[in-house]
C-alpha cells in the first residue's frame, strides 16, 4: 500500500524534472491518458524507431496514474500533448479548459457494457436497479448517456483500475474497453461465451475516442512542432500496424520497466483492437480527422448529460495540425 | 488279360478277356495249368471278351485241349471274336477243337 | 564367417526370434504395469508435495487472518480511542514479523474531525516499523480492490497480489477485513482493517519444491496469475491464461478454469511443440490461489527408461550367451551327423566298409545311426547282388548274342542266292524281336531243277521258340534230302516234331517247290498265314489253301499239297504274322490290308526293294514302339 503512495512521489519527481525542460522550442511532452499500453503503441514506436528525432523533435512519453490524469498535466503544464478521449477532451473544454483536438485517432467507440451470463443480464433494460461498475477516469457520461436515455437507473459503482470486483460478482455489470478489460476478463478465465456484451456503438453512441489534445495557446504558439509530432506519431501507428510483434515487445518492454503487469498476450489482443478503430469504416473520414458529425453527436450527449450548452463550435475546438489536402496515406 | 472262373452246370466256365499275347501267356498257362491240376471233367472257354491271342497264346489252348483229351474230358470253346476265328481258321486250328458260336450252344454238348 | 545354412545358424536364428519376441512381450508388459504403479506413485507423492505446501502456507495466512479479523472485532466493540490505532498497528508489526504493514481505513467521513478520508497505516521500513496517515485526492482509497471489494461485498478478502515498489521488488498481497458499527440504532459498514503480506518467502517456498530433474511448482493467483515461479519474470505479469494465449495451448485455459473452480486434478498435458508434461495442481482454502506441479513425462518415467535400458541389456547379453551355448550344444549334438554325412559320401565314392560313428545316446540320432548302417548293409548286400545278377545277364546276353549268330547262320542270307539261276529272284528278311526268334524262312535247290522254299512262325518266342526252329530248319533240309513233295515232307517234319512235344510247341509252315522247268509250283501249308501271289498279270492274292492245322501237334496228321502254274513275271510274298501283326504305341495293327497296298505299289519292284519298302512301312508304322513279334518276310521271283 506504501508503495503506491511512493509510485506517485517517483513519478511525481519525473514529471518535476520534465516540466523544467518543457517551452524550448524542440521539447515536447507527451502524456497519454494511461499507463504504458498497446493503446498508445503509435507514440512509443515513433520514439523508439526516431521518427520524433528525425523531425528534429525532442520528445519525452509520460504517464499519468490512477489518480492523476493527463488532462492535470495539460493543465499545469507539465505535458505539452496529451491523448484523451473525445468525451473528455469535450467536458475540459466544457469546463474552460482551452484546449484542442489537434489530431483523432480513434474513430470509433470501444466502450461496451459485460455482464456474466450466469447473472441472467440480458439486454441493457436488465441493467435496471443492477451494480453496473464503471471507470472513474473520465468517461462515463456516455454510458451515463445511454442509460439516461432508455430510462434506465442502474446502481453507478465508480471503480478505479481492476477487473476484480466484476471477476468476484460484486458488481453485475462492468464498464469495458473492447480492447482491454474486455480481454482482462477473458485472461482471468472467463471464456467469451460466458458474457453477454453490449457494445455502445450498436446503440447510437459509436463515439470516437483517443485524440491529441493541446492547449490553444500551445497550437498558437507551435503549430510546427505540434504537426511534426502528429505526423511522426502517424508514422509511428503505420510503422506498428506494420511491425505487430516489434509493436508488442515495445510495449511489453516498457511496461515491464514501469513495473507494470504485461504480457504479450493482452497487448497483442490491445494493439489488434486499437488499430481496428482507427479505421474509417463506414465513415467517411480522413485519417487523423474527427468528423463534424461525430463532434455534433458528442456534443448533443454531453449537452443532454448536463444539461447545458457546449460553448465551441467545431472549428474551434478541432484544430487540424497534419492538413488534409496534404495528407499522405499510409501504405 | 483277365481271366476268372465260373461253375456252370457240370461244366467249369473259364472267361477269358483282353489280350493273349507273349507276354501275358506266362500268367495265363500258370493259371490254366493250376484249374486243370483240379481234373474238372468239362471246361468251357469263353472267348467273347478275348481281343487278340499270339501263337503262346494258341499254344496254352492246345496245352488245355492234350490235357483233356489225355483224362477223357471234354473242352470246348465259345464265342470267339470273328478276328480271332479268322486266326483259328488260318492256323486249322478251328479243325483241332471244339468250337461253339456261344456259351448256351457249348453248355447243351 | 557364419554359415547361414548350417543347422545350427537356423535353430538359433529360430530360437533367438522367438525368444526376443517373449522378452518384447514381457516388457511391454512390465513396462505397462510398472509405468502404471509409476504413475500411481508420482500421484501420491505429488499430492502429498503439494499438500504439505499448501499446508505450511496455510499455517502462515491462517494466523495472520485472525490479526485484521480481531481488529475489526475489537473495532466493532468500540474498544480502541481512535488515537491510539497508529500504536496498536505498530505493535501488530512489532510482534508479527510476517506481517509487512498493517491498515484500518475508515468510511467517507467517518470522522467528521479526520476529514473525507481517514486511514492508518503502519509499516516497515529499514527494520523499523512507522506509521503514517493516509488519504487524500492523490490517495482515494475508497476505490481500491482491497477496500472496495470488502466494503462492497462485506466480507473479508485477499486481493490479488501486486508488486511494492519500495520494498525490492517484493510481491505482496492484502487481507482486508470489514468491520461495522452502530450509529442511530443502524448497523453501518465502518471500515476495513487489513493486514499486508509480502510473499517474497512464499516464491522461495515454492521454488524449493523439485519433483525429478526439472519439475517445478507454481502458485496461480484466483485470476490464474503467476504468484510463484521458477521463471521470476513470469510473477505477476502472466497469467495461465495469457499462457495459453501466447503458447496456443487451449489445455491451458482449460486447466485454468478447473483451477479458478478450485478442481484438484492428476493430468496429463501437451504444449505445443514441447514433450508431454504432467501437472497436480490444488488449491489453497484461505484465498482460493492454486499451487500447481508440473514434470515432464519423460523424467517420471527415467527411472523406468533407466531399468529397460538395464534389461535390455541384460537381455541382449543372455540372448548372446544362449545363441553361444546353443551354438556348442547343437554342434556337439550334430556332429554326429556330420560324421554320417562323411560316411555317405565316402559309401557313395563305393566305400561300403566305411566305419560309421559311434552313437550310444539311444535317440534319433542313434536311430539315424542304426538306419544308416542297415542301409549300408543293404546296400552292399545288393551290391553283390547286382554285379552277380549282371555278370549272369552277361553271360546271358553274349550266349544269346552267339546263339543268335549260329541261329542266323542257320539260314541263308546271301542275295542273290543262285546267281547261275536266272529263273530266280529271291529275297527274304528275318527281324527277331528278341535276341533270338522262332521265326525261320530257307530255301535252297533240290535236284538241280528244283527251287524249294519254307517260311515258318514257332509259337512263342525267345530261346524256346528259337530251338523249335533250329529244329525244324535242321529236320527239313534233312528230310527234303529223302522226300520230294511238300505234303510228304510236311508230314515228315510234324512226325518229327509232335514226337515227345511235352511242351507243345508248333510251328505254323509254308512250303513250296518250283519246278524250275515247267515253273510248276508245289505247295503245302501247316497253318500258316497264306503268301500272297504277285501275278505278272497285275493280279495280287492270297493263295487258296486248304486248312491244316501247324506242325508239331499231332503226329499222324495228314497234310495235303496243291500245285499251281507260274508265269514268268510272277512273285510270291511269304511272310509270318509279325507284318500283319506288328503294333504301334496305340496297340494299332499294321494290317492285311497295309500289306497288300504296299504289295500293289510295289509290284513291279525287285524282290528286295520290294521287302526293303515293306520294312519301312512297318517301321515307320510301328515308331518307337518295341518290335512285339519275330518278322520274316521271303519274296520270290519267278522268271520263266
Amino acid at each position: 500500500m506504501l508503495a503506491m503512495k511512493r509510485l506517485y512521489t517517483v513519478l511525481f519527481m519525473i514529471i518535476t524534472c520534465l516540466s523544467q525542460t518543457t517551452g524550448q522550442d524542440n521539447r515536447i511532452v507527451f502524456s497519454p491518458h494511461w499507463l504504458p499500453q498497446a493503446q498508445f503503441a503509435g507514440f512509443y514506436v515513433a520514439l523508439d524507431q526516431g521518427f520524433y528525432a528525425e523531425k528534429g523533435l525532442d520528445v519525452e512519453i509520460i504517464h499519468p496514474s490512477a489518480t492523476v490524469n493527463a488532462l492535470t498535466f495539460l493543465e499545469q503544464g507539465k505535458a505539452d500533448i496529451i491523448s484523451l478521449f473525445l468525451v473528455t477532451g469535450l467536458e475540459a473544454a466544457r469546463n474552460g479548459l482551452d484546449i484542442v483536438n489537434i489530431a483523432q485517432f480513434s474513430q470509433h467507440s470501444a466502450i461496451m457494457f459485460v455482464s456474466k451470463k450466469e447473472s441472467g443480464i440480458e439486454s441493457i433494460e436488465d441493467f435496471q436497479g443492477k451494480k453496473l461498475g464503471i471507470w472513474m477516469s473520465g468517461f462515463q457520461e456516455v454510458p451515463e448517456a445511454l442509460m439516461a436515455e432508455r430510462n434506465i437507473q442502474p446502481q453507478w459503482v465508480p471503480i478505479m483500475s481492476t477487473v476484480n470486483m466484476f471477476l468476484l460478482g460484486g458488481i453485475d455489470i462492468m464498464t469495458v474497453m473492447w480492447y482491454n478489460e474486455y480481454n482482462q476478463i477473458f485472461l482471468s478465465g472467463i471464456n467469451h461465451d460466458e458474457l453477454n456484451s453490449f457494445f455502445l456503438s450498436d446503440y447510437g453512441y459509436n463515439i470516437p475516442e483517443d485524440g491529441m489534445y493541446t492547449l490553444r495557446q500551445n497550437l498558437e504558439e507551435r503549430p510546427e512542432e505540434l504537426r511534426a509530432f502528429a505526423e511522426a506519431t502517424v508514422q509511428g501507428w503505420a510503422y506498428a500496424t506494420a511491425n505487430r510483434e516489434y509493436a508488442v515487445e515495445l510495449v511489453v518492454d516498457l511496461m515491464r520497466k514501469a513495473n507494470i503487469p504485461s504480457n504479450k498476450a493482452h497487448q497483442r489482443w490491445m494493439l489488434g483492437k486499437v488499430l481496428e478503430m482507427q479505421q474509417p469504416r463506414d465513415k467517411e473520414v480522413y485519417p487523423t480527422q474527427l468528423h463534424p458529425d461525430d463532434f455534433r453527436h458528442t456534443i448533443s450527449i454531453i449537452e443532454r448529460v448536463r444539461n447545458t450548452r457546449f460553448p465551441l463550435g467545431y472549428d474551434q475546438f478541432f484544430k487540424p495540425v497534419i492538413p488534409f489536402t496534404e495528407y499522405q496515406p499510409q501504405p | 488279360m483277365k481271366l476268372s472262373k465260373e461253375k456252370l452246370n457240370d461244366a467249369l466256365v473259364l472267361t477269358v478277356e483282353g489280350r493273349l499275347d507273349t507276354t501275358q501267356s506266362d500268367a495265363f498257362e500258370k493259371d490254366i495249368i493250376q484249374i486243370l491240376d483240379e481234373g474238372e471233367q468239362k471246361i468251357i472257354l469263353d472267348c467273347s471278351g478275348l481281343n487278340y491271342i499270339s501263337s503262346s497264346g494258341l499254344r496254352i489252348f492246345l496245352i488245355i485241349q492234350k490235357k483233356m483229351m489225355g483224362i477223357g474230358g471234354q473242352f470246348s470253346i465259345c464265342s470267339l471274336q470273328p478276328a480271332i476265328m479268322e486266326v483259328f481258321d488260318m492256323s486249322g486250328f478251328s479243325m483241332i477243337f471244339s468250337i461253339h458260336p456261344d456259351l448256351e450252344t457249348a453248355l447243351k454238348q | 564367417m557364419i554359415k547361414t545354412n548350417r543347422l545350427s545358424f537356423r535353430i538359433i536364428i529360430r530360437v533367438l526370434i522367438i525368444t526376443t519376441s517373449l522378452f518384447v512381450v514381457i516388457l511391454l508388459g512390465y513396462n505397462y504395469y510398472t509405468s502404471k504403479i509409476i504413475r500411481e506413485a508420482t500421484k501420491e507423492n505429488a499430492i502429498e508435495l503439494a499438500g504439505n505446501l499448501a499446508g505450511r502456507i496455510e499455517q502462515i495466512l491462517q494466523p495472520m487472518e485472525k490479526i485484521p479479523e480481531m481488529v475489526a472485532s475489537t473495532m466493532e466493540l468500540g474498544l480502541i480511542h481512535p488515537d491510539s490505532l497508529d500504536i496498536i498497528l505498530q505493535n501488530i508489526l512489532l510482534r508479527n514479523p510476517t506481517i509487512y504493514g498493517a491498515a484500518i481505513a475508515f468510511e467517507p467521513d467517518y470522522f467528521p474531525e479526520k476529514g473525507r478520508y481517514h486511514m492508518l497505516y503502519a509499516y516497515r521500513e529499514n527494520d523499523k516499523v512507522h506509521s503514517v496517515i493516509l488519504g487524500g485526492d492523490n490517495y482515494n482509497y475508497f476505490y481500491m480492490d482491497w477496500y472496495q471489494i470488502p466494503a462492497i461485498m462485506q466480507k473479508t478478502y485477499w486481493t490479488e497480489p501486486y508488486f511494492d515498489e519500495g520494498g525490492g521488488n517484493t510481491l505482496m498481497a492484502t487481507y482486508s477485513v470489514p468491520f461495522f458499527c452502530t450509529r442511530d440504532g443502524e448497523k453501518r459498514f465502518a471500515g476495513i482493517a487489513t493486514v499486508d503480506l509480502e510473499l517474497h518467502w512464499l516464491t522461495d517456498m515454492v521454488n524449493a519444491i523439485r519433483i525429478f530433474d526439472t519439475g517445478y511448482a507454481f502458485m496461480l493467483s484466483r485470476n490464474g496469475m503467476a504468484v510463484t515461479h521458477p521463471d521470476r519474470t513470469m510473477i505477476m505479469n502472466k497469467s495461465i491464461f495469457s499462457n495459453a494465449e501466447e503458447w496456443g495451448a487451449p489445455i491451458m485455459r482449460e486447466i485454468g478454469r478447473e483451477l479458478i473452480r478450485g478442481e484438484s486434478q492428476f493430468r496429463q498435458y501437451t504444449l505445443p511443440g514441447r514433450p508431454k508434461l504432467w501437472a497436480y495442481y490444488r488449491n489453497l482454502e484461505s484465498n482460493q490461489w492454486s499451487i500447481m506441479v508440473v514434470f515432464p513425462d519423460r523424467e517420471m518415467y527415467a527411472s523406468l527408461r533407466a531399468m529397460n535400458t538395464m534389461l535390455i541389456f541384460f537381455i541382449l547379453v543372455g540372448l548372446i550367451l544362449l545363441s553361444l551355448i546353443l551354438s556348442g550344444v547343437i554342434n556337439r549334438l550334430s556332429k554326429p551327423l556330420v560324421q554320417v554325412a562323411d560316411s555317405a559320401r565316402s559309401i557313395a565314392a563305393g566305400n561300403f566298409n566305411v566305419k560309421l560313428p559311434q552313437i550310444t545316446t539311444r535317440d534319433e540320432m542313434q536311430e539315424l545311426r542304426d538306419a544308416f548302417a542297415h542301409m549300408q548293409r543293404e546296400l552292399s548286400t545288393y551290391l553283390i547282388n547286382l554285379k552277380e545278377a549282371t555278370a549272369a545277364k552277361e553271360k546271358i546276353e553274349s550266349e544269346l548274342r552267339i546263339a543268335r549268330d549260329i541261329q542266323m547262320a542257320m539260314i541263308p542270307h546271301t542275295f542273290p542266292p543262285f546267281p547261275d539261276l536266272p529263273q530266280i529272284d529271291l529275297f527274304a528278311m528275318l527281324k527277331s524281336a528278341k535276341e533270338v526268334g522262332g521265326d525261320l524262312y530257307d530255301f535252297f535247290i533240290m535236284d538241280k531243277d528244283k527251287f524249294c522254299f519254307a517260311v515258318g512262325d514257332v509259337s512263342g518266342k525267345g530261346v524256346p521258340a528259337s530251338l523249335f526252329m533250329a529244329m525244324t530248319r535242321t529236320l527239313l533240309r534233312t528230310i527234303a534230302d529223302r522226300e520230294k513233295s511238300p505234303a510228304l515232307i510236311m508230314e515228315s517234319l510234324n512226325r518229327s516234331l509232335a514226337f515227345n512235344n511235352e511242351s507243345n510247341m508248333f510251328v505254323t509252315f509254308f512250303m513250296g517247290i518250283i519246278d524250275l522247268r515247267t515253273g510248276i509250283l508245289h505247295f503245302s501249308n501247316a497253318g500258316h498265314n497264306p503268301p500272297v501271289l504277285l501275278s505278272a498279270s497285275g493280279e495280287i492274292k492270297a493263295f487258296d489253301i486248304s486248312k491244316s492245322i501247324p506242325l508239331g501237334l499231332f503226329e499222324d496228321f495228314v497234310y495235303t499239297e496243291s500245285s499251281l502254274q507260274l508265269k514268268p513275271g510272277d512273285q510270291i510274298f511269304a511272310y509270318t504274322d509279325g507284318v500283319t501283326e506288328a503294333e504301334n504305341k496305340s496297340d494299332e495293327l499294321f494290317e492285311e490290308e497295309r500289306m497288300f497296298s504296299i504289295l500293289e505299289q510295289q509290284r513291279q519292284s525287285s524282290p528286295r526293294d520290294m521287302i526293303r519298302l515293306m520294312s519301312i512301312a512297318i517301321e515307320d508304322h510301328v515308331g518307337d514302339h518295341p518290335q512285339s513279334d519275330d518278322i520274316t518276310m521271303l519274296t520270290v521271283a519267278y522268271n520263266g
